[in-house]
């Protein structure tokens, strides 16, 4: 008797749960109610309901716990003897992802960011809403978008100046290789704190390969690099077809996010006669002349040798930013003729 | 069960009901805020030539660091907003804020230095003007200018979405992005590296506006939405005239980035709960980029007795730029069994170049350094220039068409408990206009094996492999060995070459202690690039992360991470020589030269060879610089870079209202570039005498951080901090600087000069940074205690799936054992005292060994005494500390609840006048209750 009658409420009960859901999607959200109190679920858990009181999952409480059993289930035999039943709960440890991306999702499938979670590589890869947001933990203020994330408690940062959380923190956890790359000296302001992973992906799923937020990685640089835009008079092909052939925009140890040294990079690509092809290594450049010879401070690779010889300081093409010393507008260039064919104005 | 059935439905339907009530009169429903701020200083010492090194985007100079914050809500309306460092170069600031299902706005402002150099000099005056003045030769240093150059970036915007209309919204954002300053640049004097160059301060002055309207229909099956973005780039100086120090301090113009306006819609769908679980989802963009640009006729080129020399001829005035960008995505999930997640995507992507094309005559007639013409193949002047049109050259725009085709699938499958295989094939192919490769394919899988099987360890491992195939456009190879355009066939790119790529990456988390984790993650990828001959070969990658952290309980967490990568770059070159020095050979080498080869030596040698199976080489007459003529040769470059990184945050134990965090962080990269060329030139040397470079981008970064938070009271802190920072780079290019640099092949030494601006020079230094601050916060009013609820009354709202039935069990067993607080802790203290260990491991530890557990519940109480909140909180860290202590020993994390009840359920009632006394009589109230529920083992 006991099973048919519990197979009865759990039928009902789920069909309520279709039901509810589905009234509250119309109205797109559970009703706020007036004449405030905690929720009774607070007067154990009370540190739980002190975190999510100020935010909007604390608003669409009420003094029955509505809110709270939405996301952790039945709690009517809880309240009855707490040791002896739980809510159902499928946020504890171990509890499959993609049981919790349903309760959240009950609510938030139309959130206009969250279109696209299914088909997003974090869903594929059964990264819970849980791993990166802490709605219970700590108020971490203030938030990013009223959202809490879970960043992590023992920040390992340079001086910041800012007093947010860093959002790299959160990401880093699980994407080490990109949190090693913000590190380089050649970075995106990310560790700064002034661009947030989130300015360029979407982690919360996007129909592109890396998940960014525009549909092609050049959209995406051109949305704050509009100056590169062009449209160019001459143009450079590998430019207009991905920015990520050159640059790695986490971070790189070469100069402005180049993925390889000046002029190296240019060469796996330029050969020919002249100076493309040329090898530029640590020997000498120019020929040290009369009165260099003896001027430290304005030719210190001269100085002290004869007259005639390499002086020490390296070629004009390997000095400096090398290739784009006079190739400056590498992106395109709308000089004339010849000086813009070879992006020299 | 009946009544409960009944009561069930009726409670749910009356939960719906409240979405139409409006708030009753009397009601009272204040705004509740909790918010604070901080004030203090930050002073820093520094020791560098150039502190932008050390301070590229943050604003690090002495002043005042602060922030205010504030959140609030009633049961109607929210708000949030925060300000820090206001005044400074780096504010930051918003407040959003909203009614609830109605409409949420937001605005913010975010400014950011960038800074290059602080000690930049120049000869020319006018910085950051599009004007740059100066007269040439400028041969003393020491008379320069120095300037800061670097540019200061404000984003200011917000948004306005309206809600209430659910399920549709409409949300319109917007922002202007604007740059003030100078970045780096130069130009070249003349179309030869020989005559040298000169370093630019170009001007930023840009302001970028956009806009955004997006509307959409959202609901749990579908949504829909549309969009338009607007943005318009404006670049206040599109020009930039500097004197040029080759052609007598005349005016030369480099142009700047033009002026551009972006249009672009966009229309997505979503459908889901379709069978087998699925979602489609889709979206199409369509983008316009425009821009229109001055063609001007003349170009600095040479001294006013050359006229001719500074034509450009181009056949338009007006350059009109045109881009239109399309892509279509389309993702259909699908779940169609319990155990199996698949995806199936198809991406497109087309750009089209409708701007203008622009012809360029070939003036004068020969190729560099002569006139502006782009010919390497000089075509007959006209016969009377005055009257004729100068022969068109060819100065090819390259206009870039593109459409690329992307489609494939995943499938992944647990096919047992904590175990999953997945597995991905993606092809893509591609048709482009460019002048080597127009065409190419790619076929890219991946399988991979994730294993969550066991408690403490878990991980991933991930093979992928790629093979790519392109059509290199042989219409340009040249008829013969003397022909540059021979070479073409031979020469790839590595973005479009052939390529087989291997890549495997090992994820690893393991958690050997209850405190301890770590993980892992190791890449190693290797690209092959195939049928090179002359180009990158190869890219190997490497990379070994490592992080953990480590924890004692309500105790120091100490985190840490430790880094290393290897990048390799091996590429195939040819060095061609022309004769630009010397007098050509005259003595010949007896090397007969078959037909159709380069003609080596001999009267009218030509090395230009431009074959790749050539070695062409001469001996050189005296006085000739030592040339050869062409050869192969190979280079590697590579780097190396490791990092690691250490913080802790300490609670100190014996002054619980300090906070000690410190954090060190040490990155260091080794660059170097190997080269190997044929054997020998006339001074025994390879040909070229290649030197290996070993430092090339050789840096190294310090961050150290410590800092000490005392907590005066729950709302009063301070905070002090000092942060020592160090920054190093060693790189061959700024080994021996000179602000004049002579070219290799000298003409005339005061005209062939290059003039720097030190970006380079002085990277190394380091700042001490010390700050104080003190910080205030309020909380919110709490709120009124839920009434007693009568419990049969509770109305239930289960979104959730049912739970599966429990397995039928033996009776289970309740234990409930109450520990005294004065044996556990000290008078007002959450810390487990040693007695309180011990008496923990005799009377719960031993009670719990044999019982198979299904929870413990401890429960924290205080007494009466004192508020409600401060014992609330005290009752919570009391629990939260027996619990953690009972994890040490053994009992899973997952089966222990830590609640604190402060001053509620007590056990005793005391009514004593004296202090003392009442507070002796107090004591049971004053406990720590474990209630363990599991069967026995018995």
């Amino acid at each position: 008797m006991r099973l048919s009658a519990s197979v009865a409420t759990r039928v009902v009960g789920f069909l309520l749960a279709v039901g509810i859901s589905s009234i509250a999607q119309a109205q797109a959200q559970i009703p706020a109610t007036q004449g405030q109190t905690k929720p009774i679920c607070a007067n154990c858990h009370e540190d739980k309901w002190h975190a999510i009181d100020l935010t909007a999952h604390g608003a669409r409480n009420d003094s029955n716990g509505s809110m709270c059993q939405a996301c952790h289930g039945d709690a009517s035999e809880h309240l009855k003897d707490p040791i002896k039943s739980k809510p159902a709960n499928p946020f504890g440890q171990g509890k499959p992802a993609a049981d919790q991306a349903a309760v959240c999702l009950s609510c938030h499938s139309g959130n206009r960011n969250l279109a696209f979670w299914t088909s997003g590589m974090h869903a594929i890869n059964q990264v819970a809403c849980s791993n990166c947001h802490s709605i219970h933990g700590e108020a971490v203020l203030p938030t990013y978008n009223g959202v809490n994330l879970k960043t992590q408690k023992v920040t390992i940062n340079k001086f910041v100046t800012s007093f947010l959380p860093n959002q790299s923190e959160v990401c880093g956890t699980c994407h080490q290789h990109i949190r090693a790359e913000t590190f380089k000296p050649s970075h995106h302001p990310i560790i700064e704190g002034k661009i947030k992973c989130s300015d360029c992906h979407n982690p919360h799923g996007a129909l592109s390969p890396v998940m960014v937020k525009q549909p092609t990685i050049n959209d995406q640089c051109y949305s704050c690099h509009a100056d590169k835009r062009g449209p160019f008079v001459f143009n450079h092909p590998p430019v207009q077809e991905n920015c990520a052939t050159c640059h790695n925009p986490h971070g790189s140890v070469h100069y402005k996010l180049l993925r390889e040294h000046t002029p190296n990079l240019c060469q796996d690509c330029h050969d020919g006669s002249r100076h493309p092809g040329t090898i530029y290594g640590a020997g000498g450049g120019f020929t040290c002349q009369a009165g260099m010879t003896n001027d430290q401070i304005n030719y210190p690779g001269c100085f002290g040798k004869p007259v005639g010889s390499l002086s020490a300081q390296v070629n004009t093409r390997l000095i400096d930013r090398a290739c784009l010393n006079c190739h400056v507008q590498i992106h395109g260039s709308n000089a004339p003729a010849n000086r813009g064919q070879f992006f020299l104005r | 069960m009946r009544k409960t059935l009944l009561s069930t439905l009726v409670a749910s339907l009356f939960s719906a009901v409240p979405a139409f009530a409006q708030t009753a009169p009397g009601d009272e429903d204040v705004l509740r805020i909790e918010g604070g701020g901080t004030i203090g200083g930050i002073y820093n010492h520094q020791n560098a030539s150039d502190k932008a090194k050390l301070q590229e985007y943050q604003d690090v100079g002495n002043g005042a660091l602060s922030n205010v914050f504030a959140r609030g809500r009633n049961s109607t309306n929210w708000f949030e907003g925060y300000g820090e460092n206001f005044g400074r170069d780096d504010q930051y600031m918003f407040i959003r804020g909203g009614v609830y299902g109605m409409f949420k706005a937001g605005a913010y402002l975010n400014d950011m230095p960038h800074d290059f150099s602080t000690n930049a000099i120049t000869p020319y005056t006018g910085v950051g003007t599009g004007l740059l003045v100066a007269t040439f030769p400028q041969l003393d240093p020491s008379q320069w200018s120095s300037f800061n150059l670097g540019y200061q970036r404000r984003d200011a915007g917000g948004y306005f979405e309206w809600q209430k209309n659910t399920p549709w919204y409409f949300r319109v954002d917007g922002n202007q992005v604007k740059f003030d300053g100078t970045k780096v640049g130069s130009g070249s004097n003349a179309n030869s590296p020989g005559t040298g160059y000169i370093a630019l301060p170009i001007p930023v002055q840009y302001s970028t506006s956009n806009v955004g309207v997006e509307g959409g229909y959202q609901t749990s099956s579908t949504t829909y939405s549309l969009r338009w973005d607007y943005s318009h780039f404006d670049n206040a100086i599109t020009t930039l005239n500097w004197s040029n120090p080759l052609w007598g301090s005349l005016l030369d113009a480099t142009q700047l980035p033009p002026d551009n306006t972006f249009n672009k819609f966009t229309g997505t769908a979503n459908w889901r709960n379709l069978p087998w679980n699925s979602v489609i989802a889709a979206r199409y963009t369509w983008s316009k980029t425009t821009s229109n640009v001055n063609i001007p006729s003349t170009q600095l080129n040479s001294f006013p007795t050359v006229p001719a020399q500074n034509l450009t001829l181009p056949d338009t005035g007006t350059f009109n730029g045109e881009n239109v960008n399309q892509a279509f995505a389309l993702g259909w999930t699908a779940h169609p069994i319990n155990t199996v997640d698949t995806r199936v995507f198809y991406y497109w992507t087309k750009l089209q170049n409708k701007s203008s094309d622009i012809t360029f005559g070939d003036a004068p007639v020969n190729p560099l350094p002569g006139g502006l013409g782009c010919g390497n193949v000089p075509p007959a002047p006209p016969a009377n220039p005055a009257t004729t049109a100068w022969p068109a050259g060819n100065c090819e725009p390259d206009p870039f068409n593109y459409r690329k085709n992307d489609v494939g699938f995943d499938v992944f499958w647990r096919f047992a408990r904590g175990q999953r295989l997945g597995f991905g094939y993606d092809y893509w192919n591609l048709d482009q206009t460019r002048v080597d490769y127009d065409k190419a394919h790619a076929n890219t899988f991946f399988v991979e094996y994730k294993n969550t099987m066991f408690d403490t360890i878990s991980g991933r491992i991930k093979y992928r492999y790629v093979k790519r195939d392109s059509t290199h456009n042989f219409s340009n190879d040249g008829v013969s060995p003397n022909d540059p355009n021979f070479l073409l066939p031979f020469t790839s790119a590595f973005d479009m070459q052939d390529l087989t790529t291997n890549g495997v990456r090992l994820y690893l988390d393991w958690t050997p202690l209850p405190q301890l984790t770590t993980s892992f993650q190791g890449d190693w990828a290797r690209n092959n690039y195939n049928n090179v001959t002359y180009g990158r070969t190869d890219n190997d990658v490497q990379g070994y992360y490592l992080s953990t952290s480590w924890g004692a309980p309500e105790g120091i967490m100490v985190r840490g991470f430790g880094d290393w990568q290897q990048v390799k770059y091996p590429s195939n070159h040819r060095y061609i020589n022309t004769i630009s020095n010397g007098p050509p050979p005259t003595a010949a080498i007896p090397i007969a030269t078959p037909p159709g080869w380069c003609v080596i030596s001999g009267t009218g040698a030509n090395p230009n060879c431009f074959d790749p199976n050539q070695q062409a080489y001469f001996a050189n007459p005296p006085g000739s610089n030592s040339f050869t003529g062409s050869y192969n040769w190979s280079s590697q470059t590579k780097d190396e870079t490791w990092m690691i990184g250490v913080g802790a945050d300490w609670p100190l134990p014996f002054a619980p209202q300090w906070l000690l965090n410190a954090s060190y962080i040490y990155v260091s990269n080794n660059g170097s570039a190997t080269f190997a060329a044929p054997c020998c030139d006339k001074n025994g040397n390879p040909f070229g005498n290649p030197q290996n470079i070993g430092n090339f981008d050789d840096t190294r970064q310090q961050y150290f951080n410590i800092k000490a938070t005392y907590a005066y009271t729950k709302s009063w802190s301070f905070t002090a901090g000092y942060a020592y920072e160090k920054f190093s780079r060693n790189d061959i290019g700024s080994q021996n600087f000179t602000y004049l640099t002579p070219s290799p092949t000298i003409v005339a030494p005061s005209t062939s000069l290059s003039y720097l601006n030190g970006y380079y020079l002085n990277p190394n230094g380091n700042q001490n940074i010390f700050w104080l601050t003190v910080s205030y916060k309020f909380d919110a009013p709490p709120l009124p205690a839920a009434p007693a609820l009568a419990v049969a009354e509770a109305p239930k709202v289960v979104a959730l799936p049912p739970p599966p039935p429990p397995p039928p069990a033996r009776a289970p067993q309740v234990q409930k054992i109450t520990l005294q607080a004065e044996s556990l802790f000290d008078f007002d203290k959450a810390v487990l005292k040693p007695e309180g260990k011990a008496a923990i491991d005799s009377q719960v530890v031993g009670k719990l060994a044999n019982v198979k557990l299904e929870i413990v519940l401890v429960t924290g109480y205080t007494d009466r005494l004192g508020s409600d909140s401060y014992n609330q909180d005290l009752s919570v860290r009391r629990a939260n500390s027996v619990r953690d202590y009972l994890v040490a020993k053994g009992i899973p994390r997952d089966k222990i609840e830590a609640i604190g009840l402060g001053k509620k359920k007590p056990v005793v009632e005391c009514n004593q006048k004296n202090m003392k006394e009442l507070i002796a009589c107090l004591q049971p109230n004053r406990r720590v209750e474990v209630e363990a529920k599991g069967e026995s083992a018995m």
